[in-house]
């Protein structure tokens, strides 16, 4: 037997797995982090029993206003600087996605309006008003010379990523999750955030105030959100505003809330393992055609995802009680 | 205590439910609103555009109601939008949150014009000694009947799944919207499937719906008229029609109330003896049946599929289906309304050469529904305006 010939053969099939996941897990990892972005957020928001499918329309306006804000800049005059083009499309962006969640809060909160309604309307909103802007913004500010289609921004994004690997936005993703784990697990405010989810007249009967844990919680996780957003388009965009597929993500990280059980720190795991289903089709180079085949990997995982979750009946993994439903302390 | 409340006003608002509003205040209530919402979308595009608020308006017009072929095509989409929010319709009232229409209509349209095609390969429909009479009734009613298993298929498994183990609709749904629109991706490149350039092609292109005689009109509506546009009026018809139905179905009819009981409350429902599931289920795949319809349609009238073929429409019906309160007629308007707005705002073009477009139109119909959603607030409650006593506290 020839074992040298054998020895190499392995070698060479080693070889072929590593360069494959030498290519494959970074990428993984930066399409896994906007998701896990936004489902911290919408896990947050979802414990105070708010039901936020605004999220696509949040990372959709997040993204946007991040970019406007790196592209402003950099069309500005002034020369870079590394601070600047840090906070500029991050404050931005929080900016942007901040009166999205206070728009659904004043909505869903103060007029007690239908939540699955609102969270809609938010994502027509939020998409109309980002893929408007995005198509547009270039000719509104006369900033680059006609013809070109979309918002490219060519230095701000070097200070977020360099290439296929995430930068520290999308790895301070990981930290979000575990912060929000932390906070919802182990401190004061948290458990009370759980109980004014789960049981908004209880926990108004203890003394807790209602409707500002619904406002912090809500906009505080369509802050996470946006920054979702913002990370897909600095990392796994390139910076690059070419309709980007931000409300496939937005939906997905809500699919994800459901499938980690509402758990942060189980979303990390869960968001690497739909980061890797997402961009595995580019990475198998299958025939033309099929390639799209494999893209509905993604969906139907999700949809028996949701089933398996729907089967298991435990307590410990139920939405919260309140989760959906307006509170008015008069009606009980 | 920490929580007492500070305040500055001398008066003090209490909010309180209404038992019952009359139906006058009721729809002042919704005018008064939906008058402020066309108010600050008028200051919004002002804003942006920077131009006359007349001109605007004015090639709005033109860009919708310009000329004939326009016309029609407005009146068109009308029908297809409207169409779609009927078929959503049923599902919203009963509170089960389909957001799935894009993909019934999708996988509706996609099965009519997988009927077509693999017809117009068959001998029988290639011999030139049958009549196109004939070929036309056998085609028809075989894509109708294959958009409305299809569609009814994409709303029996989500409400299936949901009556039997909850799962949650919203997702399920959606997840069915990407999974037809990769199915129809798919098949358009790997199958060679009908693509867009059926009628610069004459018909001869590959793959074409209905290859080698796109002329003589099978599978189309085109030589109907002689007119431009004119291709249009059955499924403008169709529409038609089914708003009526619908209404009567939604208004007069017992399943129709059952819907409404359902959506009203469950427990009730049940405790009345309804069988919950059964009406989930059967309001489902009457939904996912009236999408398919109206992919058929767009098949019908447009001659052609492709994976873009609904183009958001099964979003924006959802909003025209709320904002008009479910009710059939005020859909009309709805949709006639967003429609206007989407082709208006293409002609829009700023002195700069930047044209408004379709999300642009999207974002204002958001608002005008921000403003509708947060209206029904003051339908059901009243704010009360108590004067504070001076020697309070």
């Amino acid at each position: 037997m020839n074992w040298g010939a054998l020895w190499n053969a392995v070698g060479s099939a080693a070889a072929a797995v590593w360069a494959f996941l030498v290519a494959f897990v970074p990428r993984a990892i930066m399409q896994a982090m906007p998701l896990l972005y936004g489902s911290t957020g919408e896990i947050l928001t979802e414990k105070s029993g708010n039901l936020n499918l605004g999220i696509p329309g949040i990372m959709f306006v997040g993204a946007i206003a991040g970019v406007s804000g790196a592209f402003i800049y950099e069309h500005s005059g002034a020369e870079m600087n590394g601070f600047f083009a840090v906070v500029i499309p991050l404050a931005c962006c929080l900016a942007g996605s901040f009166l999205m969640g206070l728009l659904y809060c004043f909505l869903t909160v103060t007029l007690r309006a239908n939540q699955n309604v609102t969270g809609l309307s938010l994502t027509i909103f939020g998409t109309g008003i980002a893929q408007f802007l995005g198509g547009s913004l270039i000719k509104i500010t006369h900033a680059q010379a006609s013809g070109v289609a979309s918002i490219t921004i060519t230095e701000t994004v070097k200070y977020y990523s360099d290439g296929n690997v995430p930068g520290w936005l999308g790895y301070s993703a990981i930290g979000v999750a575990i912060l929000a784990a932390l906070f919802l697990k182990y401190t004061r405010t948290g458990m009370q955030l759980r109980a004014v989810g789960e049981n908004p007249a209880t926990a108004d009967a203890a003394g807790i105030n209602v409707t500002r844990y619904k406002y912090l919680a809500t906009i505080v996780g369509s802050m996470i959100a946006g920054l979702g957003g913002l990370c897909f388009l600095m990392e796994c965009a390139h910076g690059t505003w070419s309709e980007p597929r931000i409300d496939q993500i937005g939906w997905l990280a809500i699919a994800l809330v459901i499938f980690t059980m509402w758990r942060p720190a189980i979303s990390i795991a869960a968001s690497l393992l739909f980061g890797a289903l997402l961009i595995l089709s580019e990475h198998l180079n299958p025939a033309i055609g099929v390639k799209e085949l494999y893209m509905l990997i993604p969906y139907v995982f999700t949809l028996i995802v949701l089933i398996i979750v729907s089967l298991f009946k435990k307590r410990e993994n139920q939405p919260p009680q309140g989760l959906g439903l307006a509170y008015f302390r008069e009606e009980r | 205590m920490k929580h007492k409340k500070k305040t500055i006003l001398p008066f003090e608002i209490h909010i309180a439910k209404r038992d019952r509003i009359s139906g006058g205040k009721r729809w002042l209530i919704y005018l008064l609103s939906i008058l402020s919402a066309l108010l600050l979308c008028a200051v919004i595009t002002i804003l942006i555009t920077r131009m006359n608020p007349a001109n605007v308006i004015k090639s709005m017009v033109e860009g919708t109601f310009g000329t004939p072929r326009k016309r029609w095509k407005t009146i068109y989409y009308v029908a297809m939008l409207l169409g779609i929010s009927l078929a959503v319709t049923p599902a919203f009232k009963m509170r089960f949150w389909n957001i799935g229409a894009e993909g019934q209509v999708l996988i509706g349209a996609f099965a009519a014009a997988a009927v077509m095609f693999y017809f117009g390969k068959m001998p029988f429909f290639n011999d030139e000694g049958v009549s196109m009479t004939v070929k036309n009734l056998i085609v028809f009613p075989c894509m109708l009947l294959a958009a409305l298993l299809f569609g009814a298929l994409w709303g029996f498994l989500p409400a299936f799944f949901k009556s039997r183990w909850n799962t949650n609709e919203t997702l399920f749904t959606l997840m069915m919207n990407y999974i037809a629109l990769q199915i129809v991706k798919f098949m358009i490149k790997y199958r060679s499937f009908p693509k867009l350039y059926i009628w610069s092609a004459n018909g001869t292109a590959v793959g074409t719906i209905n290859s080698g005689f796109a002329s003589e009109g099978i599978g189309t509506f085109q030589k109907i008229g002689e007119q431009a546009g004119t291709q249009y009026w059955f499924p403008i018809i169709c529409i038609g029609g089914l708003t009526v139905v619908m209404f009567l179905y939604l208004k007069f009819f017992k399943q129709g109330y059952e819907i409404s009981v359902v959506g009203e409350s469950e427990r009730t429902a049940m405790y009345a003896g309804m069988k919950v599931n059964r009406i989930i289920i059967r309001t489902m795949i009457l939904s996912g049946a009236v999408c398919g319809l109206v992919g058929f349609l767009i098949v019908a009238a447009e001659g052609t599929v492709s994976y873009d073929v609904v183009d958001g429409r099964g979003y924006t019906a959802v909003m025209v289906s709320w904002m008009s309160q479910f009710n059939p007629f005020i859909m009309v308007l709805s949709s006639l309304l967003l429609v206007f707005m989407q082709f208006g705002a293409k002609e829009v073009v700023m002195p700069d050469g930047v044209s408004l477009d379709k999300n642009f139109a999207n974002m204002l119909m958001a608002v005008i529904l921000f403003f509708i959603i947060g209206c029904e607030f003051f339908v059901n409650y009243k704010l009360q305006i108590n004067r504070r006593k001076k020697k309070e506290a």
